[in-house]
Formats: C-alpha cells, sequence, structure tokens
C-alpha cells in the first residue's frame, strides 16, 4: 500500500499500538490473521489520505515524484516495469489498491479478504478484475 | 495450511493468466521489495513500546471527566467574574442610583417635614410662596383643607389673582400647607 520504508515502518507501528489497545475487543468471530491484517490495512489507508491531504501535487508530477523516490529507496529493488506498476496503483482508489495489494502481493484468498476488507466475494472479484484493467490501460498508454 | 497457500497462488495465477498475461509475468519475477534491514524486528518491539508509552501519557489527561465535575467546572464559570455581567451589573445599579436621586422617598421628605416647627414651616413658605405652582396650590389646599379656595366666575387680572392668593394664603392653617407638601 505505502512504497516509502519509513511510510511502512510508521503504518506497521500504528497497526500494533491498535492491537495492543484493542486486543481484547477481538473476539475471535474472524482469525487473527484477517484481523490483524484488517487494522493494517485500515491504518494504511488512513495514512494514504493524510499524505494526500498533505501533497498538492498533479498525477503527471506525483508520477515523477514516486519515481524518484522508488529508485532512491534502498529497500527497492524492481527494475523499470515494477516501477510502472507501482505508478498504475498510485492510479487507483485507496480501497480497490487495498483489493490488489492482498491479491496480487499477498496472494490471499477471496474469503480471507472478505474478512478483512467486509466486502463480499464477489464484489472483492469484480473489484480485482476493473483494477487488473486499469493497470493494464496504464502500461498500454504508457508503451503507446 | 501450506496446502491451503498452495492454492491461493495457483488460483491467482489462473486468475492473472486469464486477465494480464503482463502482470502474471512480472509477478514471477517478484515485487521489487528487498527485506528489511537486519535487527529491524529486533529494535521494533522496543520501538513500540516506547510508542504506547508515550501515546499513554498524552491520552491519560484527556479520560473523560466525571459528570460532578463537568457541573462543578460550569458553577464555577458562573461564579468567576464574567465583565460583561460586570457591566450589566453597574449599569443598572447606576440606573436605580438616578431613579432615586429624581424620585426622592415621600416617606422619608415627610419625616423630615414633621421634624420642623410651625414657625420654621411659616418662614420658610413666606420666603418661597412665588416658587410654587399656582394650580397646585389651589389643588393641595382644596383637597385637603378646610378653606374655601374656589375662585370666583369673574375675568380676574394677574394683579387680583395675586391679591386673592395673598389673602388666601393668610388664612390657612398650619396643616394645611402642611398638607401641600
Amino acid at each position: 500500500m505505502v512504497t516509502d520504508h519509513e511510510d511502512a515502518n510508521d503504518v506497521l507501528q500504528n497497526t500494533f499500538v491498535k492491537v495492543f489497545r484493542y486486543i481484547a475487543q477481538f473476539e475471535g468471530k474472524s482469525s487473527l490473521y484477517t484481523w490483524l491484517y484488517r487494522i493494517a490495512t485500515n491504518e494504511a489507508i488512513s495514512f494514504l489520505n493524510q499524505q494526500k491531504r498533505k501533497q498538492s501535487t498533479s498525477l503527471e508530477d506525483g508520477d515523477g515524484l514516486l519515481a524518484q523516490q522508488l529508485r532512491a529507496d534502498s529497500y527497492f529493488d524492481g527494475d523499470q516495469a515494477q516501477v510502472r506498476l507501482q505508478q498504475a496503483l498510485r492510479l487507483l482508489p485507496e480501497k480497490q489498491r487495498a483489493v490488489f495489494n492482498l491479491r496480487y502481493f499477498e496472494e490471499m484468498s477471496y474469503q480471507d479478504m472478505s474478512e478483512v476488507l467486509e466486502t463480499s466475494v464477489g464484489a472483492l472479484k469484480a473489484s480485482f478484475h476493473h483494477a487488473v484493467k486499469k493497470i493494464e490501460h496504464y502500461f498500454k498508454e504508457y508503451e503507446g | 495450511m501450506k496446502d491451503r497457500e498452495q492454492n491461493d497462488q495457483q488460483s491467482l495465477r489462473e486468475e492473472l493468466a486469464e486477465l494480464s498475461p503482463r502482470l502474471l509475468t512480472l509477478k514471477k519475477q517478484g515485487d521489487g521489495l528487498l527485506p528489511p534491514p537486519p535487527g529491524y524486528f529486533a529494535r521494533f518491539e522496543a520501538e513500540l513500546q516506547d510508542r504506547i508509552r508515550a501515546a499513554e501519557t498524552v491520552e491519560k489527561p484527556q479520560r473523560k471527566a466525571p459528570w460532578w465535575q463537568e457541573w462543578q467546572q460550569r458553577l464555577s464559570w458562573l461564579l468567576q467574574p464574567q465583565p460583561v455581567l460586570v457591566l450589566a451589573s453597574a449599569l443598572v445599579l447606576l440606573a436605580v442610583g438616578i431613579w432615586l436621586f429624581q424620585n426622592p422617598v415621600t416617606e422619608q421628605s415627610a419625616n423630615t417635614f414633621a421634624s420642623l416647627t410651625e414657625e420654621e414651616v411659616d418662614a420658610y413658605i413666606q420666603a418661597n410662596l412665588y416658587a410654587f405652582d399656582t394650580e397646585t396650590i389651589i389643588e393641595a389646599v382644596g383637597g385637603y383643607g378646610s378653606v374655601d379656595v374656589s375662585l370666583p366666575a369673574i375675568d380676574l387680572q394677574d394683579e387680583e389673582v395675586d391679591q386673592y392668593l395673598d389673602e388666601l394664603m393668610k388664612n390657612m392653617s398650619t396643616g394645611d400647607l402642611e398638607a401641600i407638601f
């Protein structure tokens, strides 16, 4: 969800602070694994929304900025295609980005994703399908 | 558990193969992320505990006060001197003072008057006779005294009226004069 190592560290710490605070309220209706993912996803989305409010850069400027950040990030070793994929992900709405990330990078099943994002399996499949199509379109635009 | 993970991976690959072969290829190449620096998770625990302690320190004073403390605060606010209320009170007191000054209490005047002797009252009236309004004198004497003060039904000059009043005043008793005031 976030591309910078320091941002990821912040989100992870926020997630565990929330876990520590609300662990007594965990009722065991879902698995601990999906409960943790739900908190982490919400924290990541909140973090991205905060970042969006702070930044006033346009999407075009943001593309260049993101590419620079990724190349400068010592924890990112992706090639140009990986950078392009991250740029395409920036264009997705936060919730759809979360769906794509959980499915594509985390390889989570739709059933678990349904618990994490509190969304039906059918809606998640449709959201992932649309996200993939948007990314494809972005790649084609860039090539063409 | 491992079987489940393999199933998830397999279903994802099949899905991507159908939707976007390009993303499937990228997936096989990896996500481009390197592992975190050595000792990251060892430090993470200590950093997290520091952060939780810091959050607790900040949050403690923000706990919701019990209902009785909220009422106590409201009452203390009412008891504190408020500039607007002080100014309004001063203006009300000033207005009352002015009204009292312009309308002295009748009972107090009557008591002051009762302490005077008849000679003092006579002397005061004689000295200030022209200060009294003629209509007031006639009305007061007619209402309280036994002397007939009704004017004759003829046209009179001012001098004749004055002479008439002089004669009338001479016939008035001290009690009649007191009734005027």
